[in-house]
């Protein structure tokens, strides 16, 4: 920001004008924090168990329970340590990088499913509308939760069934937006000069609309991203989700579960971390919506 | 192609849209042609079907707008009609181009406007980035914009209404097209923009040597870039004929009626504008009789039962009007008193 208001004669300062302005209405305070957060989630994700200050796996049978504060012989546990001697801030650490791989491939899965079909009902409309929308319906009418449980019971509790399921927990939602998007770019008289220029379907759709439609699916997508992540975590918490000793917040979850009446901390921490990123997601897509006057 | 040869000849257009209550006969029974380099003006007021007859010949409906439109539309000899979608997008932009009305909203909000001139030079001439990108500045030149290398990477909102229609025109003009469909292309557009806008297509039709089809509701639009005119009303044409044989000496009442509508600057200020009593009819279902005959103040009953032909009224002049046969008949002086200008060829 400081360089762009730094060189203002550089090339246009118009555009300089303009980009730092941007960048102006977009930050405070709160969003700093919360953008922050989620950097430093993704930082965690990224490295995995390199930045844990143990190996998440490493069992003591010495240190069982302690709560968040305590040292071991091995050293200082902030967050404390599970049933078997765990480090509880290493394995949320390395959870991170699984929770969120699956939370972005699955959006990203749904989000391209949701937008594909959505586009195609809105802009060609008539039979492949009706069989989009009547696909998206029926989605919406079953307990997705119990097709996925029945999904993952007979094919196996791996994490790329997992991340198969998932998306279709959330791609109507892509499909409702984007469809209802593009019937009313469709009538746009953009879009219209573009056909009368001779452009073909695929490139009004790909250059005309998709651009146009971009930011509020960039808003969905966010929102999604933190329905997706609870999703994966309710299904590690049922034990059909991911397996140890790959770890996911919902799994850690899952096992502080039964240690709730002694050791609060270990059902406890991880539930506050996944809540604070959603809120974080969600924070962020409301701002986004806003500055860019794309209302999810 | 000769030189002499019809660029365009439409027969007989009909298009309908199939609506909940009925089929409306938007464009019933149109014909009329263009030479090439000639630029004709199609003039009606909203509802007329001028519209509609310009997006009949690039087939510019959507699946959800249920049109069917029937009849020839002879392009260079092609039927347009018989092309199928793959055809005719070779035929969009490239040999026919398509100026709209609302400058506004034409241009793709979302991408800068040289990129939107270059992409129809990337798609139908087969350039790569950098040489659309060069041709694309030139373009952006001849339609007077300044600076266009700086202002290529522009998105629509940092230009004006009048700035947006010569990027229109230039997205139009890029691949030399051999008719230019404008469809009321000033009407956003306020006065003094409008007449640069008129003078530009003017100058460019001038210098590409490109056919003109000019769509408005106003006459003076028309007199301005136009040879000769055709009046539509309710679907039909009524009249149509050299520009000044119809600004001096129209023939149908419908365009008689619309010249005593247009606020003269050298009238007398006691000349009242008489507005044409009644609505226009809605075009639903099966039709019998002249369109205007409801409005018009020299109907009989005649006109009312049965369709009127295109009486011939004078030299390229021709008129839908059972009035015109009877004067042609008797062959004696036109009706449209208050006219100021009715001394032109009378037949």
């Amino acid at each position: 920001m400081a360089v762009f208001i730094g060189a203002p004669t550089s090339e246009n300062p118009e555009t300089v004008a303009l980009t730092a302005r941007t960048v102006r209405r977009f930050t405070s305070w709160s969003l700093v924090i919360w953008v922050g957060f989620l950097l430093g989630i993704a930082v965690f994700a990224v490295t995995g168990s390199d930045l844990a200050p143990y190996d998440p796996t490493a069992q003591q049978v010495l240190a069982r329970l302690l709560p968040p504060f305590s040292s071991s012989r091995r050293g200082f546990h902030w967050l404390g340590t599970d049933q078997l001697g765990r480090d509880l801030l290493s394995n949320m650490i390395a959870g991170a990088r699984l929770t969120l791989f699956i939370g972005l491939v699955s959006n990203l899965v749904g989000m391209a499913i949701g937008v594909a079909l959505g586009m195609l009902a809105g802009y060609y409309g008539g039979a492949v509308d009706r069989f989009v929308m009547r696909l998206s319906e029926a989605q919406t009418a079953m307990p997705m939760f119990l097709v996925a449980i029945f999904f993952l019971t007979v094919l196996g509790p791996t994490v790329v069934n997992v991340m198969i399921i998932l998306p279709t927990l959330i791609w109507p939602a892509f499909a409702r937006l984007v469809r209802a998007e593009t019937m009313r770019l469709r009538g746009c008289l953009f879009v219209e000069a573009a056909v009368a220029s001779g452009t073909t379907d695929w490139g009004v759709l790909w250059s005309h609309i998709l651009p146009n439609v971009a930011p509020r699916i960039a808003v969905l997508a966010v929102i999604e991203l933190g329905h997706v992540m609870l999703a994966e975590a309710g299904l590690s918490f049922l034990g059909i989700g991911v397996q140890p000793p790959a770890t996911t917040w919902g799994l850690l979850i899952a096992r502080g579960r039964a240690y709730l009446a002694v050791a609060w901390w270990l059902a406890i921490l991880p539930g506050i971390m996944l809540g604070l990123t959603v809120l974080a997601l969600n924070m962020l897509s409301r701002r986004f919506a806003t500055t860019s006057g794309a209302a999810a | 192609m000769s030189e002499n040869a019809f660029l365009l000849e439409v027969k007989n257009l009909h298009t309908q849209f199939i609506t909940a209550s009925g089929v409306l006969h938007a464009v019933d029974g149109v014909s009329f042609s263009l030479l090439h380099r000639q630029a004709v003006g199609v003039v009606g007021e909203s509802g007329s079907g001028k519209s509609v007859a310009a997006l009949s010949i690039l087939r510019l409906f959507g699946p959800l707008d249920r049109a069917v439109t029937t009849g020839e539309i002879l392009f260079e000899g092609v039927d347009l009609l018989r092309l199928s979608e793959a055809e005719l997008r070779r035929i969009r932009g490239r040999q026919i181009a398509m100026v709209f009305q609302d400058p506004l909203t034409s241009l793709n909000p979302v991408m800068p406007v040289g990129e939107q001139i270059a992409e129809t030079l990337r798609y139908h001439r087969g350039l790569q980035r950098p040489g659309a990108r060069r041709r694309a500045q030139e373009l952006m030149e001849l339609v007077g914009i300044g600076e266009p290398a700086r202002r290529f990477d522009d998105l629509p909102d940092q230009f004006s209404g009048g700035m947006r229609q010569r990027i229109m025109i230039a997205i139009a003009i890029a691949c030399e097209p051999k008719l230019l469909i404008a469809d009321e292309p000033t009407t956003a557009l306020d006065v003094t923009v409008q007449s640069q806008v008129l003078m530009l297509l003017n100058r460019l039709r001038e210098e590409l040597g490109m056919a003109l089809m000019m769509i408005s509701h106003d006459l003076g639009v028309i007199a301005a870039t136009c040879d000769s005119a055709q009046i539509m009303y309710g679907g039909r044409l009524v009249e149509k004929g050299n520009i000044q044989d119809i600004l001096r000496c129209p023939n149908h009442p419908y365009t008689a009626a619309l010249l005593r509508l247009m606020p003269r600057i050298d009238g007398s200020v006691q000349r009242r504008l008489s507005p044409i009593p009644g609505q226009p009819m809605p075009t639903l279902g099966q039709w019998r009789g002249c369109r205007f005959a409801a409005r018009c103040e020299f109907a009989r009953e005649h006109c009312h039962a049965d369709d009127p032909p295109a009486f011939t009224v004078g030299t390229d002049h021709v008129s839908a009007c059972w009035l015109a046969e009877e004067r042609s008949a008797s062959n004696k002086g036109v009706y449209h008193e208050g006219h100021e200008e009715h001394e032109g060829k009378k037949i």
